[in-house]
């Protein structure tokens, strides 16, 4: 364990990549990031950034090329070990026997974790009567809709009372009222001490749950820090809807260095300053473009993520 | 469902990381044995063994009946030819076992994407690979050990009640280490085949393949020449065959009598290499 203050993740130049005949393919290089142990973190990015990779290498399921890292002061790869007895993960994938009962399942993932038998057995029944699976825990997981698969994942994540849960999609395939209550069991998890790693794309449920964000995109982090910082970093973010021409003006605003996105009908744009408004208004009015809406939006955790990806694409493009 | 009607509260016991072994064989053991067939294939194959009882009954009972006495059946030791039949039988027994209930040992993981419940648990993969050896084992051993174990128990205590306890007790004891490797053997090929795919069908359609077409080659080879014991070289059962007819009745071949041994170490190193293959990278699997 290392020595002076323990931080929940703290990664230096992390590198992964995978040999190709074009040479080495990096799925992430030269991460860096440290988080102290209060807070609860998102790991956000498109499909194929290297979310689940990331998460995978910090339980030193993958290894890794390059740098250092550290979970809850133990290093990477020598304490995986400790680490994986510390925390707790709840995979994106249905990895369980279809043979087996909740029960069974969860208990055995006590017992792996090294919790003696009875007790896993006793474990599992509180956990899985916690996450709503009354009845339901003697069944076999064949049997199991999305919804109760992803709370067995979750139960037997939490079974051995880590210190802190890797979540990797938790809300993935659930319909809305099961999403609600996935999101509530892990603020619940969350208010009673343990550390949560949420990696997800739906960026609501981060907000709902995390404080802290990393931001990813093909294989590097575009941003890494607090929520609210990210929220409040003194840009104007502005909601466009056109007549005929949002195409249009999406390109021409993208021509002028504008930050725009489209996001269904409507065009955001981030601006640097408030000011830079009156710009994109005479645009418009010079190549004709009606406009049906134009107005100030709050800059969400979306509009920042999106924001953010497309500098980030176009500084790599 | 409603959910929190039950506190979340921490874990604050010990944990063991010395115990996943035997953890992961306990439940692949259960795994199997929950299998309808499992219970099923155990069942009829259980009728090989019995017969074997019935025979050591028959065999007591001979030497003690009068009949028994006027002939010269109990002037010499019994020889150890039932034992390495019952081991040959055994090995058949077994194989189908693994074929039913057992092949899917580390491709069910696979296909189940199953290794990222084990490896995100504080277990090694040395841990994983061995639980997983043990609980194939605990099956096997089910229609190879425990029937050979009662068999040869049976067979030293009536034999110690006549003047041949002593070679019986060898013939059993060389019997059952005899068992105990070929089970292990097998059980260490399967999981090598296993551990290649994340399909079971083509695990069993593998196992059948490698004891099949190895003993049509042992047949056709026996054939032509003229049943030499050489041609037992070309397959795994007529390997296991070779050993015990070595090691239990002394016999002598016109080849170095460590080939049969050395094939199927050989064998056996080829299956676990390829276990260890796909437990050391996880990458693409995890």
């Amino acid at each position: 364990m290392e020595e002076g203050v323990v931080t929940m993740i703290r990664i230096e130049n992390l590198t992964k990549s995978y040999p190709s005949k074009m040479g080495p393919q990096y799925i992430f290089k030269n991460l860096n990031f440290d988080f102290p142990t209060e807070n609860n973190v998102a790991i956000l990015g498109k499909n194929g950034a290297g979310k689940s990779t990331l998460i995978k290498t910090l339980l030193g399921l993958l290894d890794f090329h390059g740098g250092r890292a550290s979970v809850l002061g133990y290093q990477l790869p020598q304490q995986k070990v400790e680490i994986r007895q510390a925390i707790g993960y709840m995979p994106e994938n249905d990895c369980y026997l279809p043979y087996m009962t909740a029960i069974e399942y969860v208990s055995f993932g006590g017992e792996l974790t090294g919790m003696p038998r009875k007790e896993a057995f006793r474990r599992a029944h509180e956990i899985l009567y916690y996450v709503g699976l009354k009845e339901a825990r003697y069944r076999k997981l064949a049997g199991f809709s999305t919804g109760m698969k992803q709370r067995v994942k979750l139960a037997q994540a939490l079974v051995h009372g880590p210190r802190l849960v890797f979540l990797d999609e938790p809300t993935n395939g659930l319909d809305p009222k099961g999403r609600d209550e996935m999101l509530q069991l892990i603020n619940d998890v969350k208010a009673r001490g343990v550390n949560i790693v949420l990696s997800s794309h739906i960026l609501s449920d981060v907000e709902q749950v995390c404080d802290s964000v990393i931001m990813m995109n093909q294989g590097e982090i575009v941003y890494s820090g607090a929520i609210n910082t990210l929220k409040d970093d003194g840009k104007f973010v502005l909601e466009i809807m056109t007549r005929d021409k949002p195409d249009e003006l999406l390109e021409l605003l993208k021509k002028h260095s504008f930050n725009a996105v489209q996001q269904g009908l409507k065009l955001k744009v981030t601006l640097d300053r408030k000011d830079d408004s009156q710009e994109i208004l005479k645009l418009t009015r010079e190549h004709d473009i009606q406009l049906r809406h134009f107005m100030p939006a709050e800059l969400t955790l979306e509009a920042a993520f999106l924001g953010l990806i497309d500098e980030h694409n176009t500084t790599h493009a | 469902m409603a959910i929190h009607e039950q506190n979340y509260v921490r874990y604050e016991g010990v944990l063991r990381t010395d115990r996943a072994a035997w953890t992961i064989a306990r439940a692949s053991l259960r795994t199997y044995w929950g299998l309808t067939r499992t219970k099923i294939v155990l069942l009829i194959l259980w009728l090989m063994p019995l017969l074997f009882i019935i025979g050591v009954f028959g065999e007591y009972a001979l030497t003690n009946s009068s009949v028994g006495q006027l002939t010269d059946s109990v002037k010499s030791a019994p020889g150890a030819g039932p034992v390495t039949w019952f081991i040959q039988l055994s090995m058949i027994s077994l194989a189908l076992l693994l074929m039913s209930s057992g092949c899917g040992v580390i491709s069910d993981d696979l296909r189940y994407k199953t290794f990222q419940l084990y490896f995100s648990k504080p277990i090694s993969r040395l841990q994983y690979g061995i639980g997983k050896f043990l609980g194939l084992f605990a099956l096997g051993s089910l229609i190879t050990i425990v029937p050979g174990f009662m068999i040869g128990a049976l067979r030293v205590v009536f034999a110690m009640r006549t003047d041949f306890g002593e070679v019986i007790a060898k013939q059993v004891g060389i019997g059952m280490l005899l068992l105990t490797c070929a089970t292990a053997l097998f059980c260490i090929i399967v999981m090598g085949i296993s551990a290649l795919t994340e399909h079971t069908r083509y695990v069993v359609l593998s196992w059948l393949g490698l004891l099949i077409v190895p003993s049509l080659l042992n047949s056709i080879i026996s054939l032509a020449s003229e049943q030499n014991p050489a041609s037992d070289l070309v397959s795994i059962t007529g390997n296991i065959w070779l050993v015990s007819q070595i090691t239990l009745m002394d016999q002598s071949y016109d080849f170095p009598v460590v080939a049969p041994f050395i094939i199927l170490l050989a064998v056996c190193g080829l299956g676990a290499a390829s276990l260890a293959r796909r437990i050391s990278r996880l990458e693409g699997v995890a």
